[in-house]
C-alpha cells in the first residue's frame, strides 16, 4: 500500500476499508486478523441482505431476535471501526510493533496456521450462536412443512436431513450451539476463578490452608467426575444453572494444582520479596503481584477447559440429563439419533460432528496459546 | 518398597473416606424419597412407615451416614433397593466386565499412543507429524459416546445390513444369545468379538491423549546431551530412539497411567451405556436413575479404591523404571 501523506489516511485505502473492511490489512500481510474481520463483515452483510425481512422485524421480536439484531449491528460497525482505527495506526507508525507481554505472544500465535484457524472457527461459532435466528433456515422446534415426512435424507433443501418430527437437523444443530457454547464459557469462568484463587492461596500461604485445599483437590480429582455429575444432575434436577454450577465446581482442582505449582516457584522470586519488604498485605501480594504472573498457564487451561466442558455437557445430555429446552442440545440430538440409527444415520452424525469441530477448535487455540506462551517448548 | 506401599495405602484411607462422604451426601441430600419408587401407591401410611423404617430411610442423614460407614467396616454394604440382593454382590459381579473392558482399552491406548507419539517426535515438523497431530487432536476432541455410536453404525449396522461386509461386529452386550450352547473356545471368541468395538472406542480416545503427551515428552528428551552422546558414539538410530530416548520419555507417561484412571472410568460409563456392556458404569447410571443408593455407594467405593490402587501401582512402576527414585 502506498502511503499518501504522514498523518492522513490514503484515500484509496480509506475507500477500500469502507467497502471491504479488513482487505487492506490482508494486503499488508496480516492475513489472520484482516481475514477474520472481512469474514465477519461479509457474513453480517449477507445476512442483512438475504434475511432482510427477519432482521427488519427483529427489534420488536422475541429476545433472541433482539440479541441477534444487536450482534449484527455490532459486527458490521465493529468491522468498520477496527479497519479504520487500524489504518490510522499503521499510517502513523508503519512498522508493526512487537512490544509488551502480549506482542511476542500474538506474533508467535499468528505464526501457527492451525491455531489461527481454530480461533477463527471459535469466533465464528460464537457469532453463529448469537446470530442463529437469522442464520438457521427453519425455526427451531417447527416441522419443516406440513405433509412432509420425517427422516428425510440430506438434500439441498435440508442439508443435514430431517428428524422423525420432520424438523430440519441443520437448524437444530445451529440452535444447539447456544447451549453448548454458553455452558462451556460460564462453567469454565467459574472453575478458573475458583481454581486460580485457591491455587494462589494454597501456594503462597502454605501451611494448613495448603494442606486442606490440596486434600480437597485430591478427593475431587480421584473420583470419576462423570459419576458425580450424573448423580447431582439426576437427583437435583437438570436446570441450566445447576448444570453450569456443577460443571464449574468440579473442574477447578486441575487449575488449582497448576497454579499452586507456579506460585510455589514465584513466591521466592525477588519481586515478591520486594513486595513483602514494602509491607504489602498478603491479599495484595497474592492478587496484584502473583496472580498476574500465573495468567499464562491459566489462559491455556481455560481454553482447553472449555473443550472439556462441552464434551462433558454433551455426555450428560446424551444420558438424558441435559438442559431441558425446546431445542435439544447436541448430546441429546446424538442420543435421539441413536434410536433411529439404521433409518437415519445423519441425526447422530451431524450433531456429533458439531461437538467434535467445536471442541477441536478450542483445543487448537489452546495448543497455539501454549506454544506461544511457553518459549521452552519446541 | 513394601513399607512405602503400606504407608501409601494408609494415606489413601482419608482420600477414599472423603470421596465416599462426598457421594453419600450428594445422594442423600437430594430431594425425593427412594421408597416411593418401589412401593405401591395404595399402601397404607402405617405400612409405608414400617417399610421406610426397615429400609433405614427414617433416620436423619447423619445417623444414616454413621450407620452406613460402620456397616461398611464390618463388610455390610446393605441390600440393593431395586434388586433385593446384597449391594456389594451386585457390584462385584459386574466388576470383572468393567476391568476387562478398561484394561483392554488401556493397554491398546498406551501401545498405540506411545508408537504414534514416538513416530511423531522422530519425524518432528514433517508433514506426517503435522497430519498426525491434527488426527490425534481430532480423536482427543471427540466425545467417547459419539465415537461409540459411529463405530456401531459403521462396523455393526451398516456392515451387516447395508454394505454386506463379510465381517461385522456385534453392537451390544457381552455375549451372544446362544452363549450357553457354545464350547469353551467359541465362548472366548464370542466375548472377544463383543469386546472389540467398546474397547477400540475407549482406546482411541485415550490413545490420542497419550500420543500427544508422549510426543511432547520425547521432544524434551531429544534435546538432551545424552542423546547426542549416544548418536556420537555411533549407536544405531533404533537403539538411540528406543533405549535412550523412549525410556526417559516414558517416565512422566507412567504417572499419566495413574492420572488417567478416573478419566477412563468416566469414559467407560458412557461407552458401557452405548454398548449395553454389563459393567459397573452402566450399573451406576441405572442405579442412580432408580435411586438405588446402596449400590451407588458400593460402586463408588470400588471406583475410588481402584483409582487409589492404580495410582499406587503407577508410583511403584515409576520407581522400577527410574532407579534414581527411592522410597523412604
Amino acid at each position: 500500500m502506498p502511503v499518501a501523506g504522514a498523518g492522513s489516511v490514503s484515500r484509496r485505502a480509506a475507500v477500500l476499508s469502507a467497502i471491504l473492511p479488513g482487505l487492506v490489512q490482508i494486503l499488508e500481510g496480516r492475513r489472520a486478523s484482516g481475514g477474520f474481520v472481512l469474514w465477519v463483515w461479509v457474513g453480517c452483510l449477507s445476512i442483512l441482505v438475504l434475511r432482510w425481512d427477519l432482521v427488519f422485524d427483529a427489534p420488536l421480536g422475541p429476545l433472541d431476535h433482539q440479541v441477534a439484531f444487536i450482534t449484527l449491528l455490532a459486527g458490521l460497525l465493529g468491522a468498520w471501526a477496527w479497519s479504520f482505527r487500524n489504518l490510522r495506526r499503521t499510517q502513523r507508525s508503519p512498522q508493526s510493533e512487537v512490544t509488551g507481554m502480549w506482542g511476542p505472544v500474538f506474533q508467535s500465535f499468528s505464526g501457527s496456521r492451525l491455531a489461527v484457524l481454530g480461533l477463527v472457527t471459535v469466533g465464528t461459532a460464537y457469532l453463529v450462536a448469537l446470530l442463529v435466528p437469522f442464520i438457521a433456515p427453519y425455526e427451531p422446534g417447527i416441522t419443516a412443512g406440513l405433509g412432509s415426512d420425517g427422516l428425510l435424507r440430506p438434500s439441498l433443501e435440508h442439508p443435514f436431513g430431517t428428524d422423525r418430527l420432520a424438523r430440519d437437523v441443520l437448524s437444530m444443530v445451529l440452535y444447539g450451539a447456544r447451549i453448548s457454547l454458553s455452558i462451556g464459557l460460564v462453567a469454565v469462568a467459574i472453575s478458573v476463578t475458583i481454581g486460580t484463587v485457591l491455587g494462589a492461596v494454597a501456594g503462597y500461604l502454605g501451611g494448613w490452608s495448603d494442606g486442606v485445599i490440596m486434600r480437597v483437590v485430591d478427593v475431587v480429582m480421584a473420583f470419576p467426575r462423570l459419576v458425580l455429575l450424573i448423580a447431582v444432575v439426576a437427583l437435583f434436577g437438570s436446570s441450566l444453572l445447576l448444570i453450569i454450577l456443577v460443571l464449574g465446581l468440579t473442574q477447578w482442582p486441575s487449575t488449582t494444582r497448576l497454579v499452586r505449582g507456579e506460585v510455589l516457584s514465584l513466591r521466592e522470586r525477588d519481586f515478591v520479596q520486594a513486595a513483602r519488604a514494602l509491607g504489602y498485605s498478603r491479599g495484595r501480594i497474592i492478587f496484584r503481584h502473583i496472580v498476574p504472573n500465573v495468567l499464562a498457564p491459566v489462559i491455556v487451561a481455560t481454553t482447553l477447559g472449555i473443550g472439556d466442558m462441552i464434551v462433558l455437557e454433551a455426555g450428560l445430555s446424551y444420558l438424558g440429563l441435559g438442559v431441558q429446552a425446546n431445542v435439544p442440545s447436541w448430546g441429546a440430538m446424538v442420543a435421539h439419533g441413536q434410536s433411529n440409527m439404521l433409518d437415519a444415520w445423519w441425526l447422530s452424525t451431524f450433531a456429533g460432528l458439531a461437538i467434535v469441530f467445536t471442541v477441536l477448535s478450542f483445543n487448537l487455540v489452546g495448543d497455539g496459546l501454549r506454544d506461544a506462551l511457553d518459549p521452552r517448548l519446541e | 518398597m513394601t513399607r512405602y506401599a503400606i504407608r501409601r495405602l494408609i494415606g489413601a484411607v482419608p482420600l477414599i473416606l472423603g470421596i465416599i462422604t462426598l457421594v453419600f451426601f450428594v445422594l442423600h441430600l437430594a430431594p425425593g424419597d427412594p421408597s416411593l419408587l418401589y412401593l405401591s401407591r395404595n399402601m397404607s401410611p402405617e405400612s409405608l412407615e414400617h417399610v421406610r423404617r426397615s429400609m433405614g430411610l427414617d433416620d436423619p442423614v447423619l445417623i444414616r451416614y454413621v450407620k452406613w460407614l460402620t456397616g461398611v467396616l464390618r463388610g455390610d454394604f446393605q441390600y440393593s433397593l431395586a434388586l433385593d440382593r446384597p449391594a456389594l454382590d451386585v457390584v462385584l459381579e459386574l466388576l470383572p466386565n468393567t476391568i476387562l473392558l478398561t484394561a483392554t482399552a488401556m493397554c491398546g491406548a498406551f501401545a498405540v499412543g506411545i508408537l504414534v507419539g514416538v513416530f511423531q517426535a522422530v519425524r518432528r515438523r514433517s508433514p506426517v507429524d503435522s497430519l498426525l497431530s491434527v488426527v490425534t487432536l481430532f480423536f482427543y476432541s471427540m466425545p467417547s459416546f459419539w465415537l461409540a455410536i459411529m463405530m456401531v453404525l459403521t462396523f455393526s449396522l451398516f456392515a451387516r445390513n447395508v454394505w454386506d461386509w463379510p465381517i461385522w461386529l456385534p453392537a451390544s452386550g457381552i455375549h451372544s444369545p446362544d452363549y450357553e450352547f457354545l464350547t469353551g473356545l467359541e465362548r472366548l471368541v464370542d466375548t472377544a468379538r463383543h469386546l472389540v468395538l467398546p474397547a477400540t472406542t475407549l482406546a482411541l480416545v485415550l490413545a490420542a491423549g497419550v500420543a500427544r503427551y508422549v510426543r511432547s515428552s520425547m521432544l524434551e528428551v531429544i534435546q538432551q546431551d545424552f542423546v547426542r552422546t549416544a548418536r556420537a558414539k555411533g549407536l544405531p538410530e533404533r537403539t538411540v530412539i528406543f533405549k535412550h530416548m523412549l525410556r526417559n520419555a516414558l517416565l512422566p507417561v507412567i504417572t499419566l497411567l495413574g492420572l488417567y484412571l478416573p478419566f477412563l472410568f468416566s469414559g467407560a460409563v458412557l461407552v458401557e451405556t452405548v454398548f449395553a456392556w454389563p459393567g459397573m458404569g452402566l450399573l451406576v447410571v441405572e442405579s442412580i436413575g432408580r435411586r438405588d443408593y446402596p449400590v451407588v455407594m458400593a460402586a463408588s467405593l470400588i471406583f475410588a479404591g481402584m483409582v487409589v490402587l492404580g495410582n499406587l501401582i503407577a508410583d511403584l512402576l515409576y520407581g522400577l523404571a527410574d532407579p534414581r527414585i527411592r522410597y523412604d
